[in-house]
């Protein structure tokens, strides 16, 4: 014992206590280093996701995509206001309920007029008890729209303006029913102004109107056909798809980034915080992963969005087919966080290249013109081409088949159609489009059946 | 018995010295008590996640996204504005559009899942 050494003596001083801190902090600090280092590493990978998307040129966030600014409503709001205050009233009527028959009655092999009185009723009473909602909506369809107010998207806003533009929908069908053809015609033109409201508000659905009825069941005047065709002819703008996706993916990096990296010094102090709960703050960096595969997953849909019809058609088909909501991946499972769910920007992008709308405003701007036709000449054109330049300047496209739209004359009545997301010519036969009505959701977006168009009837009574 | 005899029997049990391999032994257990290595990796982790925390803030601070005001903090300042512009003012717009934001939160939860960017389709 005589020879231990000074350096073994030394050791045998050192505090336990004081090692059992150092041990501890050294457990406590390793989860925390690795969780910044996480954090680091997955915050490097979205900002380069964004830097990727800036250096495309497009937006990252809602003031670019608006073109550099915020919508500054004008003073009164143009009309804005007018919709907000039609909505609030709208609120709650439910009008699809009303309408959808009248849509399955229309789509019917052969519908007659005698099944379409009782079903007129329910919709003729709401409509009288909704008179002050569409008066709003009037007087917003005569005025200049630019974007509604800040904070007015948190309560009834969206829902209220749908439910405002089923109204007017409703009042087409009640108008068109009583034979009332001009002010018809007039509440179409209400209902593609109300789009402009949707678009703003982020409806992703697709805003049907009514011309088909209009045309089948009244005979509107000369001019109101021609403000008519005009009106559908100002609503041709294929380009609004992508912007508007593109627009939903800024709202998506705004989102993410203001709720997992923003702070807002005006905000009230709840917002101030940059996470909302301790949950989230362990959780960030892994919220961030699934972020990042989320605008991954975009990037690619945008290029597909990109392309070029009848090409969109075939391969936005391939992706929503596999990414149907009840056919995941294998392996893939729903997101407890609907924000970093697949399905965000899919169901976006099912909205993006659905040429559905396109194609009925189409269609239904040519059966306008076919109405002209018929009514300066007692017959219907033996084709398309017979229209061409008279009473439309070129035979609208079929972005389904990148040729033009086909038409389908018949005893009781006729069809303009596309070939549909199928791509095939069915002979006009517009079923899918019952089945569209019948499904709620983006799954009707799947729905790739039959060819989509209008039907005008013509009775021979 | 001899004395030869028992001066072997006492060599049987005299003490000895310890083994030479305890020494080595006591050696190797109190290097495992030593604490710095254990303070040093702790100083070192909490270095790097100071370092990464910053960095971290650095990049999010580095990323310009043009974000502007949020529609919280401008509909705030209207309904602040609207209501007197004063810190009580304040205080009122803020409760107003947090208690909003809760009820539309879970209004939205309770009633319509989240199917596409939309939210709700008809």
């Amino acid at each position: 014992m005589n020879d231990a050494s000074p350096r073994a003596v030394s050791a045998s001083r050192v505090s336990p206590r004081l090692r059992r801190v150092a041990i501890a902090a050294f457990v406590v600090l390793l989860p925390l280093a690795a969780h910044s280092l996480w954090d680091y590493v997955e915050v490097r990978r979205l900002v380069s996701e964004i830097e990727a998307i800036r250096a495309k040129g497009e937006p990252v966030s809602e003031r670019e995509a608006v073109g550099g600014n915020q919508p500054v409503p004008s003073k009164e709001h143009g009309a804005a206001s007018y919709y907000l205050a039609g909505a609030m009233l709208a609120l709650g009527t439910n009008p699809s309920g009303a309408i959808t028959p009248i849509r399955e009655w229309l789509l019917a092999q052969r519908p007659s007029r005698e099944k379409l009185d009782p079903l007129a009723g329910p919709l003729r009473e709401l409509v009288r008890n909704s008179n002050d909602a569409l008066l709003l909506a009037d007087k917003a369809a005569e005025l200049p729209f630019d974007g509604f107010p800040a904070g007015t998207e948190y309560s009834y806003r969206t829902a209220g303006i749908s439910e405002l533009s089923e109204l007017i929908t409703a009042r087409t069908l009640t108008l068109s029913q009583s034979g009332d053809a001009d002010a018809a015609v007039n509440s179409v033109i209400s209902e593609l102004q109300i789009r402009r409201a949707l678009r703003d508000a982020r409806w992703m659905a697709i805003s049907g109107h009514q011309v088909s009825v209009v045309l089948s069941l009244t005979q509107p005047s000369r001019q109101a056909l021609v403000r008519l065709q005009a009106a559908l002819e100002s609503e041709d703008k294929p380009e609004r798809q992508l912007e508007d996706f593109l627009r939903e993916r800024a709202r998506y990096v705004e989102l993410i980034w203001r709720r997992y990296y923003g702070t807002d010094p005006n905000a009230p102090s709840h917002y101030t915080l940059p996470m909302r709960s301790v949950t989230e703050t362990v959780m960030r960096p892994w919220f961030t992963h699934n972020a990042v595969n989320v605008l991954r997953l975009w990037a690619q849909l945008v290029e597909v969005a990109k392309t070029a019809w009848p090409d969109k058609a075939r391969r936005s088909a391939a992706i929503l087919d596999t990414n149907r909501p009840e056919q995941r991946p294998s392996g893939a499972r729903r997101n407890f966080n609907p924000l970093l769910d697949r399905g965000f920007p899919v169901g976006a992008f099912s909205q993006a290249v659905d040429a559905t709308q396109l194609v009925v405003d189409r269609a239904s701007r040519v059966a306008v013109a076919i109405e002209r036709f018929r009514r300066d000449r007692n017959t219907l054109p033996a084709s398309l081409l017979d229209l061409v330049p008279q009473y439309l300047r070129e035979i609208p496209g079929d972005p389904y088949s990148g040729r033009p739209l086909l038409f389908r004359p018949a005893k009781d009545g006729y069809t303009v159609y596309s070939v549909g997301p199928n791509q095939q010519d069915d002979q006009g036969d517009l079923s899918s489009e019952l089945q569209r009505v019948q499904q709620q959701g983006w799954g009707r977006r799947l729905i790739r059946g039959t060819d989509v168009g209008v039907r005008v009837l013509i009775w021979n009574d | 018995m001899k004395h030869s005899e028992i001066e072997d029997l006492l060599r049987k049990y005299r003490p000895v010295g310890p083994p030479a391999e305890l020494r080595h032994r006591i050696l190797a257990m109190t290097r495992v008590l030593r604490v710095w290595p254990w303070a040093t990796a702790a100083a070192a982790l909490l270095i790097l996640g100071i370092t990464f925390q910053l960095a971290t803030r650095h990049e999010v601070a580095g990323a310009d996204l043009n974000l502007g005001p949020s529609a919280v903090a401008r509909v705030t300042d209207d309904l602040t504005r609207m209501l007197g512009g004063d810190l009580r003012a304040r205080e009122l717009a803020e409760f107003i559009v947090v208690e909003q934001q809760v009820h539309s939160e879970t209004t939205t939860a309770s009633t319509q899942p989240l199917n596409g960017a939309g939210g709700v389709q008809r």
